[in-house]
């Protein structure tokens, strides 16, 4: 594991990927603090542009601007009560408070060295895990791999908040996108409605700015709520001997939450800041203090949450499964640079691999040297007004499309998928699981055409073993699960807050 | 039977639509058997498994005990469908443009179209945030990055 890590560290510390791995960070703090604009409408612009460099340099700036944002967003929840996602949410509740009792700065530094404990850590997991995890996954065979996409998708929507009837179709409909083109076995042409143009597949692009971006640009305008921003002002960064002593016990018990829910695919980010939250009230000598600006409040939450989002990366690299919508845009950029993501990539591309790792690591520690010292500019960026900003990010968005194909026709089929994603919006689905299965339709596919070949057509064939057999009835069980109506109260009771 | 939630419904009655159409398509791929697939396999069963759904969805939308309280209604105004008129026209514009006029002329009507049609933005703030902003991407873009693309009308 050492030697891999002293690779990783190697093939990231060069100039030029530190640098990427700086322009990351820096963007999605500045995204992450900036209103009206996500890391998944940001990463979907960005991804374009990142063809002409390097695989791992474009890997390295798009996981900064992931946990980035992650950063920036709990600094505008302190500052402004204002969640930049929803795995901040929870810092709103403490760390609002502490600001206006003129601990902003405490706060936020808290937020960071709590992150960058927890960031430590999963990297480390992730790095010990990825190994015996891959050696497991080279085993599956093509049934086993149809059954642990499955779990994986069902997991993914199940834990997520909403209807789980409609996001199990919105998975449906994006497999079924997935396999539009040209059938790589058989050359038919598939749900190709005539165009030429769609005879290489959708572009994960145009799908991915026209829901994410697109959609992101119509609500903020649609609300007629243009964000504003007041912010509480930032005096002294540094904690105290005392906040010290109160935060050591909640980062590392964050951590350890967060490392844990990490792994599950789905909502488990913003999970586990909740979780988190709930386990330092209930442990706290002081429960009153919750909610008026206790410093564990902070610590717990932010420390899980980023825990969680190293550890989201495990499924993602070493079984090619995202987790979360930003871990398929992550797979869509392997994709970009002709790597088929699965367990592969680690023996085929080792420093790619550790690099990546290694450049997480890196990243935190500038979050924690260099962004630190510079929120102050950063809480000044948000007075720059939205509509200054809306133009410039539909023209990125624009570009970005048309370059990463050449093509006019890709920026209506954008302008379509936009419309589209509206639509399901305002009947109130998630464009996110779609894109989930999206990224895995082919995949899915052949793993299930080539089961049935290998067992003379016998579907039995993925519950007469026990690996497939075991993650497909999970998979039932996380199905009924959220059927029941009992659960269903506790996991709307859990959603309610956000 | 009263409808409990609109959303449902018609948010069910699309992916049965979507579903019985992509069905019918993937059937004239060719269906084949387990151990001979088509291309038509995998997509039919996908397209009958999103016609289910659909049905379970439209169905969790009706009451039939009468009882359950109204959901909220649909909204979806005039404003709504503007802005929706608005970005999905600057996309399509923008890729009309951009061969014909180059990069400069393109982003130049895009933004000042989106940013006045937004009303966020005045006309003369439209056009000087136009400006400005098509100067940025013609040097960064073209000129920094290298993007193969003409950034005059005339080429260049």
């Amino acid at each position: 594991m050492w030697d891999n890590i002293a690779l990783g560290f190697g093939a990231a510390g060069t100039l030029v990927n530190l640098g990427y791995a700086l322009i990351g960070a820096l963007l999605g703090t500045l995204i992450g603090v900036l209103p009206g604009l996500g890391p998944l409408a940001t990463i979907a612009i960005l991804l374009p542009f990142t063809y002409g460099l390097e695989p791992l340099s474009a890997l390295i700036m798009l996981a900064g601007i992931y946990y980035g944002s992650a950063y920036g967003g709990s600094t505008t929840a302190i500052l402004m009560s204002l969640p930049g996602e929803t795995s901040s949410t929870v810092t709103v509740l403490d760390g609002y408070q502490m600001a206006r009792k003129g601990r902003a700065g405490v706060a936020i530094a808290t937020a960071a060295i709590g992150s960058f404990v927890a960031g430590s850590f999963g990297t480390l997991l992730l790095a010990a895990f990825a190994e015996p995890l891959t050696r497991v996954a080279i085993g599956f065979g093509p049934r086993d791999y149809f059954a642990l996409m499955t779990l994986g998708l069902i997991g993914a929507v199940s834990l997520a908040s909403g209807s789980m009837l409609k996001a199990v179709g919105m998975v449906v409909l994006g497999l079924l996108l997935g396999l539009a083109g040209t059938d790589s076995s058989t050359g038919t042409q598939r749900f190709t409605l005539g165009l030429v143009q769609l005879w290489d597949g959708i572009d994960f692009i145009v799908l991915a700015v026209g829901l994410f971006a697109f959609g992101e640009i119509y609500s903020t305008l649609a609300s007629r709520e243009v964000p504003d921003a007041k912010t509480n002002p930032i005096n002294g960064l540094w904690p105290s001997r005392e906040d010290f002593k109160r935060m050591a016990a909640p980062i590392l018990r964050g951590t350890g939450i967060g490392s844990l829910l990490g792994v599950l695919p789905g909502a488990g980010i913003s999970m586990s800041s909740f979780i988190a939250y709930s386990v330092e009230k209930r442990v706290s000598r002081h429960p009153e203090q919750f909610g008026k600006g206790a410093i564990e409040g902070v610590a717990g939450p932010e420390s899980a949450n980023n825990a969680a989002a190293q550890t989201a990366f495990i499924p993602t690299l070493t079984l090619g499964i995202p987790g979360s919508p930003v871990m398929a845009l992550i797979l869509g950029a392997l994709m970009i640079h002709n790597i088929q993501p699965g367990p592969n990539v680690m023996t085929s591309r080792p420093e790619l691999f550790w690099g990546l790792i290694a450049s997480m690591w890196i990243g935190n520690l500038m979050l924690v040297l260099l962004n630190l010292p510079l929120v102050g500019i950063w809480v000044k960026l948000l007075s720059v007004p939205y509509r200054l900003l809306f133009p410039g990010i539909v023209m990125f968005s624009c570009i970005g499309v048309y370059a990463s194909g050449f093509a006019s026709f890709d920026l209506y089929l954008t302008a379509v998928f936009g419309i589209f994603g509206v639509l399901l919006k305002i009947l109130k689905f998630e464009p996110a699981p779609l894109v989930l299965g999206f990224v895995l339709g082919p995949m899915l596919e052949e793993s299930f055409n080539r089961a049935l070949v290998l067992s003379d057509g016998s579907l039995m064939t993925f519950i007469n073993s026990p690996l497939p057999a075991i993650m497909l009835g999970l998979a039932v069980v996380l199905m009924l699960l959220m059927v029941l109506p009992r659960f269903r109260a506790n996991r709307e009771e859990m959603f309610a807050d956000e | 039977m009263v409808v409990k939630d609109i959303r449902d419904l018609l948010g069910g009655g699309v992916l049965i639509a979507i579903g019985v159409m992509a069905g019918l398509a993937a059937k004239s791929y060719g269906i084949g058997s387990p151990t001979a697939a088509e291309p038509g396999f995998f997509p039919v069963i996908l397209s009958s498994l999103l016609t289910l759904i659909g049905l379970g969805v439209a169905v969790s939308g009706l009451d039939f005990s009468g009882k359950a309280p109204k959901g909220e209604p649909l909204r979806f105004d005039a404003w709504h469908l503007w802005c929706l008129v608005v970005i999905a026209g600057g996309f399509a514009l923008f890729g009309l443009l951009l061969p014909l006029v180059g990069l400069f002329v393109s982003c130049a009507v895009t933004i000042t179209l989106v940013g006045f049609g937004s009303r966020l933005l005045s006309l003369q703030g439209a056009l000087a945030t136009a400006f400005i902003l098509s100067i940025t991407a013609v040097v960064l873009f073209r000129y920094l990055l290298d993007l193969q693309v003409p950034a005059w009308p005339w080429g260049g």
